[in-house]
Formats: structure tokens, sequence, C-alpha cells
């Protein structure tokens, strides 16, 4: 194993035992609120979660656990809501030289926006969102973490010819094969770097077109994070996942490669190192592969497991293991490296900062007091389960003249004569009644009473209805707008958090990292909206040495149905003239690109003019109209230019219609016209208004048109 | 953009971008303008002798008097095309 490393086994369990120990409430914390959330049978958990059933009816057979559902409700509401919208990435194109910027450096901006896009999209970011969001909202925090795929990028290494023989060698060297090569440890023979650059090349082209990004974006849970911050930000992060324990069983065929790649360097292969571990390392590309399961966070794989911790400094990756002991004892780390990012590739991504250095307490969420009074009002519920069953249970005692019960004459207790099995059956049973029949029940008014206002409490604390689409559906656009944007207001720390993580991980994490590539950048273009038939996804080169790190994050906070308020309220603005198209497409319909929606919208205005004839949308007289009439007159000329059957087709009609037409010599028409630039005047004043409109549907005259009918 | 979204360069985008369009949707509905079996110039190329015969017809009816102005192109190709094929099949014609 290599021991360039900075931390021993030692250390690295010194500092996971000191993070485990702070972080215990606060993992306890989350621990009742994932059973809140899941609402499982197992859900007691010192009676945290209110679903405790006190004595006697913890002895029933059919004693009652009630949990409410909406504490994971609202979870979904508000996740459904942050996470509507994919980040959107915007480079700003840079000129150091000259003011304006060129369409070169346009291109290029457009280009690494593209390339974010995709790369974020193939690495796992758009799933991993959603569920930073689902953190983010019951845990108050998510975590991304973002590593190259693969260290080498997945890219062949240098051939070298060490086995060969010297004759082997020679006859290489003539064919150019093989090259001398001096790296500090004596001269070796190695394929041209030539060669190697467009073996590499091929690979990263290959790796795109297969659909390969070239990082992994991962989402991970709070529950499974532990970090320490300085004031450069996070100092060093541990993400501990628990592993099935059968994963490391000894005799298993992967437990022999781990450790040989433990001793590889030496070459001496312990049998019990063997014997003991199961991951698969891939030498060749220096990465594990497998072996393991993905894991879990703590408490997620029953009894047996084993803890597996990935520990991260601003400068390398440990890969630790250990048992299942609470304390990381005993353990060790089973491989590393240096990540090269110069900071820990974990971000944040919190709903609300509190601004705390508490563990746990840094962050905070508005599903804080949902979380607070869904356990009072499980107990609650749970009581009241049990005394409903309990009264839906016949049990009646006599009640003499004077007040007393009629009481059993050996214990002295009162009478209870009880449906179970069936009252009246038992001959015993018979008494001689000398009071009234009472049925024992248990009194709930009071319980009843406390449950109505906590669920009135309960009700004030959920997102409100006009942010789910659900309110005010019968007012005026503007005022079920201002009910969003109050509402929006509770969810934007959430949407721009992670535009902010997210602008992290580019700029901090995966620029940095995508400069030391050697070969281009290859990627397919992201899917996305189609404008037309022609767009297709493309196959993209773009050059490290063109990144930019003028990166922004945008993302929206609207969903589908808040889109539709805002632009009804935006065309209501357009309508009356307060605002103009521009600020229209900017900021009620939300488009990327508001210049291009104008001329897509007025270019849609003159289709139905220039293609058929409408004028609903372009009133004669307008500029637009007279902009119609150039762009018809263009498109006829155009299409004269282009297709022979269509000037064909025309010059048979003008001819027909000029020997239709005595009086109206030929060569007067023709130079009406008067060549090219004029040929859409000429078309007009035979009365052509409309392409191909009107036209022969065969040509007489030509020998197909005569023969194929 | 001005701030009625009306200026030079705005129109001209708009005009640009519709004639690309445009001409893209109407030579789309071309060959739907002549039926089936319609005129079928390019769509079955015409052997040299099948195109001297429709070329002296269209010649005869004035029509590439007409093409001459409008689509000066396609009347100078079937021209060429005529003025190279048509001495040597009509003189071959005639022997």
């Amino acid at each position: 194993m290599p021991d360039d490393r900075l931390l021993d086994d030692l250390q690295i369990s010194s500092i996971l035992r000191e993070m485990w120990t702070d972080h215990q409430p606060y993992f306890k914390r989350l621990r009742v609120r994932r059973l809140l959330i899941e609402m499982g049978t197992d859900a007691l958990e010192d009676n945290a979660t209110g679903v405790n059933v006190p004595a006697p009816f913890d002895e029933s057979k059919i004693a009652l656990q009630s949990m409410i559902g909406d504490p994971v409700k609202e979870v979904q509401r508000y996740v459904a809501r942050i996470a509507a919208n994919q980040p959107e990435f915007r480079v700003i194109p840079v000129a150091l030289e000259r003011r304006a910027v060129g369409k070169t450096v346009q291109d290029r901006a457009a280009e690494q926006e593209r390339m974010h896009q995709a790369q974020w999209v193939m690495g796992g970011g758009a799933s991993a969102q959603r569920q930073v969001a689902w953190n983010q909202v019951w845990a108050r925090v998510g975590y991304y973490e973002t590593l190259p795929d693969e260290l080498s990028w997945g890219l062949p290494d240098r051939a070298y010819f060490d086995e060969l023989t010297d004759d082997e060698i020679a006859e290489l060297r003539r064919a150019g094969k093989a090259v001398p090569v001096d790296n500090g440890e004596g001269e070796r023979y190695a394929e041209p770097a030539d060669t190697w650059f467009e073996r590499r090349r091929d690979a990263a082209r290959g790796r795109a077109i297969s659909g390969k990004g070239l990082f992994r974006v991962r989402s991970l849970p709070p529950d499974a994070v532990m970090a320490r911050y300085d004031d450069l930000g996070m100092r060093y992060a541990a993400v501990v996942l628990e592993l099935p324990a059968a994963d490391f069983m000894p005799g298993m065929d992967t437990a022999k490669r781990i450790a040989q790649y433990l001793h590889y360097s030496t070459g001496e292969i312990d049998r019990n190192d063997i014997e003991r571990f199961g991951i698969v390392f891939d030498e060749r590309r220096n990465r594990i592969v497998g072996g393991v399961d993905r894991g879990g966070e703590p408490g997620s794989q029953g009894r047996t497991h084993f803890y597996l911790s990935r520990f991260y400094t601003r400068d390398e990756i440990y890969y630790y293991l250990s048992a299942n002991n609470g304390d990381f004892s005993g353990g060790m780390v089973i491989w590393h490296q240096k990540h090269g990012a110069r900071r820990v590739p974990i971000v944040a991504v919190p709903f609300y900062e509190t601004g705390s250095g508490e563990v746990g307490r840094q962050f905070s969420s508005p599903i804080e007091p949902i979380m607070a009074v869904a356990p009072l009002i499980n107990q609650i519920e749970t009581l009241l389960s049990n005394a409903a069953v309990y009264n839906g249970i016949p049990r009646w005692v006599i009640e003499l003249d004077d007040g007393t019960f009629l009481a059993d004459p050996e214990t002295g207790e009162p009478r209870i004569f009880s449906s179970d099995p069936t009252v009246g059956l038992d001959p015993k049973d018979l008494q001689p009644i000398k009071g009234k029949v009472k049925q024992l029940t248990i009194e709930t008014s009071t319980l009843l009473q406390l449950l109505l206002t906590y669920l009135e409490q309960l009700k004030d604390m959920k997102v409100p209805d006009s942010a789910t689409g659900a309110g005010g559906q019968s007012g005026p656009a503007w005022t079920t707008r201002q009910q969003i944007l109050q509402s929006q207001l509770d969810m934007d720390p959430a949407v721009s958090s992670n535009a902010a993580a997210v602008q992290e991980i580019i700029t901090e994490l995966h620029i940095p990292w995508l400069r030391t590539l050697d070969v281009p950048i290859y990627f397919v273009t992201a899917p996305g909206a189609r404008h037309s038939p022609d767009d297709v996804r493309g196959l993209i080169e773009f050059d490290p040495a063109d990144l930019t790190d003028g990166v922004q994050i945008r993302q929206d906070s609207n969903t589908a149905s808040d889109r539709v308020v805002l632009q009804q309220a935006g065309l209501e603005l357009l309508a009356s003239g307060h605002i103009d198209q521009f600020e229209y497409y900017e900021k009620f319909a939300l488009v990327e690109d508001p210049i291009e929606a104008i001329v897509r919208s007025d270019v849609a205005k003159l289709r139905s003019l220039v293609l058929f004839g409408d004028t609903s949308m372009v009133q004669p007289g307008s500029v637009l109209f007279n902009v119609a009439k150039a762009v018809q007159g263009q498109v006829f000329f155009r299409m004269l230019q282009e297709s022979p059957n269509f000037a064909l087709a025309v010059a048979e009609q003008m001819v027909q219609q000029a020997q239709a037409q005595p009086q109206a010599p030929q060569q007067q028409m023709l130079t009406a016209g008067g060549g090219g630039g004029g040929a859409p005047r000429l078309a007009e004043s035979q009365g052509i208004r409309q392409a191909g409109i009107g036209m022969p549907v065969g040509l007489p005259g030509s020998p197909e048109g005569g023969l194929a009918v | 953009m001005s701030i009625t979204g009306i200026d030079g360069d705005h129109l001209r985008l708009v005009e640009d971008v519709a004639i690309e369009q445009f001409t893209d949707a109407a030579m789309r509905l071309v060959p739907h303008f002549f039926g089936k079996n319609g005129l079928a110039y390019n769509d079955v190329p015409l052997d040299d002798a099948d195109f001297v015969l429709f070329y002296m017809d269209l010649h005869g009816r004035g029509v590439t008097q007409v093409l001459e102005v409008i689509a000066p192109r396609w009347a100078r190709l079937w021209r060429s095309r005529f003025d190279r094929v048509a001495p040597e099949l009509l003189i071959g014609g005639a022997e």
C-alpha cells in the first residue's frame, strides 16, 4: 500500500471517534425525525415519537399506536416546490483586450454552459438534487459529494515496454512505435507521446458518446456526514456508511483483491488480509470498483454491519474500514489518494443557516414546528385509539343503589362483566340484579379537546394552499401571485442555497479538475427543449484552456402552477401597456433569452399572414405588415431560386394567363418585373399571393406530365 | 432593442428568421403542389432525349422566356444543357 499519506490509521480513528461522539445527540434527533416521516412500526425510540402505550394497554394484544402522516406529507410538499427546477448554468463571457465581447468568446461561453449542464446531468446531479432537497427539508441540510468519475478520467495510461527484449524494442523503435523515456527512475521504453495522446483522445471521445460523464455527483443524508469547519470552510469531513457484514465475510473472492492491493508495493500478501476484506480495487485504473454495497446511513443495516468511512481532508481521501464497535477503533485505511481539489469535495446545502456553531444547530428548516407537534398529536391519538378500543369492548359493572359497585366476593374489587368471550354464556356470571348495569368506559373529552388544539396549530404550520396551486383559483392573477410570492419567501433560502452549492461545485471543484485534463473535454449536450426538428443532441469538443471561472448558477423557485399565474399577471400588464415585451418575457414568462422570444413571437405573427393570409394578428398598414410583405416577396424569390419545379410552375402559369389576356402584351408583363429582384412584384401582379396556392398539379407539355396521367 | 421593441435591427432579425423559416416550410410543401404523378422535373432524372423534347416544348410555348426573367439560373442551366446535347441528338435523329 502506498505510504505517502498524511494521516495514519490511529489518527483517523481518533478524529472519527471524536466527531462521532459530538454528533450523537444530533444523529439521535435525526433518527426520531426519520421515524416520524417513515411512520415505521419501530417508531418508539424512547417515546420521542409519541407512540408510547401506557399500562395496562401495553399488555393488550390490540393496543394501537397512531402516527399522523402530516410530517411526511409536508416534507413532500416542500420538496416538490424547492426541487421543481433544475439549476441553470450561466457563463459570463470575459474579454480582456476589448470592451466588446466577440462572437468566439460568446460561443465558447455558450459551449461551456452546455458542458457544465451535460456533466451535471451525466454525473447524476439531477437526481442528487431531488435527494438533497428532501434532506434540506426533513433534516435541515443535505450534502453533495462530488469526485471525478475515475481518478485517471477513465483514460488509458501510457504503455511501457519493460517486459520486451532488446531485440523487440529495437524492432519497435525502427517502426517508430517506441521511444526512450526517463522519468527519474532510469531510462525505459514507452509508446510515443503522440500515439498515447491520440489513444487518450479517442478514449475521451468514446466515453462521451457512451454517455459517461467526467464527474459523479452524489447526495448524502446528514446522518451519514460529520464535518468540522474553520474560517476557510469545511476543514475535514467523514461520510460514515454502514455496510452489511456479509460483504466482508472470509472466503469471498473479492477479499483477495483488496488484500493484494494492500500489499502490492511489497509483494508480501498476508493470508489474514486476504480473508478479511471484500473490496475490489482496480489497480490499472486506480479506483475501487465494487465488492461491497453502496451502504446506508448509520442505523440502516440491521445488526451485523461494518462501517466504511470516506474521510476527506482538503488534500486527500481515505477509505477507513472498521467494525461496528461504536468507536472506530481497530479499523484500517484500505485505500487513500490525493483528490487534487484543494478543498473538501463535500458541499453542505442547508435550508436555512442559523449562524450557530453547535453541531446540528447550524441549520434550520420550516418543518421544525411540525416535527415538534407531531409527537404530541401521535401520543394523544395513540391514547384515544386505545381508549376507543377499550370503550368498544363491552364491560359492565353493577352500580348499587347506594352508589357502590357490586363487588367480587373473593377479591373485594368491583365485579366486571365482560363480553370476553361472551357475557351471559357462563352460568357463573349470572347474578341477582340489585342495582343498575353500567358500562365501563374511559372518559376522553379532555384528550379530544387537546387534540383539536394541536391540530389547529398544525394546520397553521403547513405550507399554505396558495403555494401549492390550490388556493386563490377564483381570484385575479395578481392576488394569487401575491400569495405565491409570500409563500415563496419560505422556499427561496433553500432554492438559493442549492444554486450556491452547485456554483461551489462547478467553480471550486469541477473547473479546477477539468483544467488538469490534457485532452479535450467531449460531451453530448444535455436533453432539452427542441425548437425545431433539426435540433439534435450533438457531440461537442471543448478545450480545457478555454474554461472560465465566471460561472453563475440560477435556479427558479416557481413551479409550473406558479408560472401560469405569473404569465397571466404579465399578460395583463403587457396588454395595458405598463411593460414591454422584453420585460414580459424576462420577468413573467421567464424565458432564457427574451430577445429570441420576441423574435419568435413576431415571426409567429408573420407566419399566419405570409403562409395563410391571416391578417388577424398583423393589421394592414402596420410596420409588421410591411415586413410581412417584404418577407412574402423574399420567400417567393427564394423558392424560385431554389426549386426548379416551382419556377417552372410559376412560369407555366404566367404564360397561360398571358395567353388568356391577349390585350396585355407579354413583353410588358416581363419588363414590369425588371429581373430577379422584381420577381415578387411580377408574381403579385399575376395574383399569386401565396407560394404554390392555385398552381396546376401537373405541367402540361412536360414528358412526365403527359405520361403519368 | 428599443423600448418599443421595434427598431431596424429587430425588424431585420425578424425578417431574416422569417424568410429562413417560411422558405423551409414552403419548400417542404412544394412537392405536394404538383400531386403524386405531376410534374417531375428532377424527381425522375430526364435522359437527354426526353430533356430535349421537354425543353423544346417549353420554348415553343414561351415558358423559357418567362423563366429567363423570373428564374434566370434555371433558365441558364436548362439552356446550356439543351445547347450541349441537342445538336448531337437532332443531327443523330436526322440521320
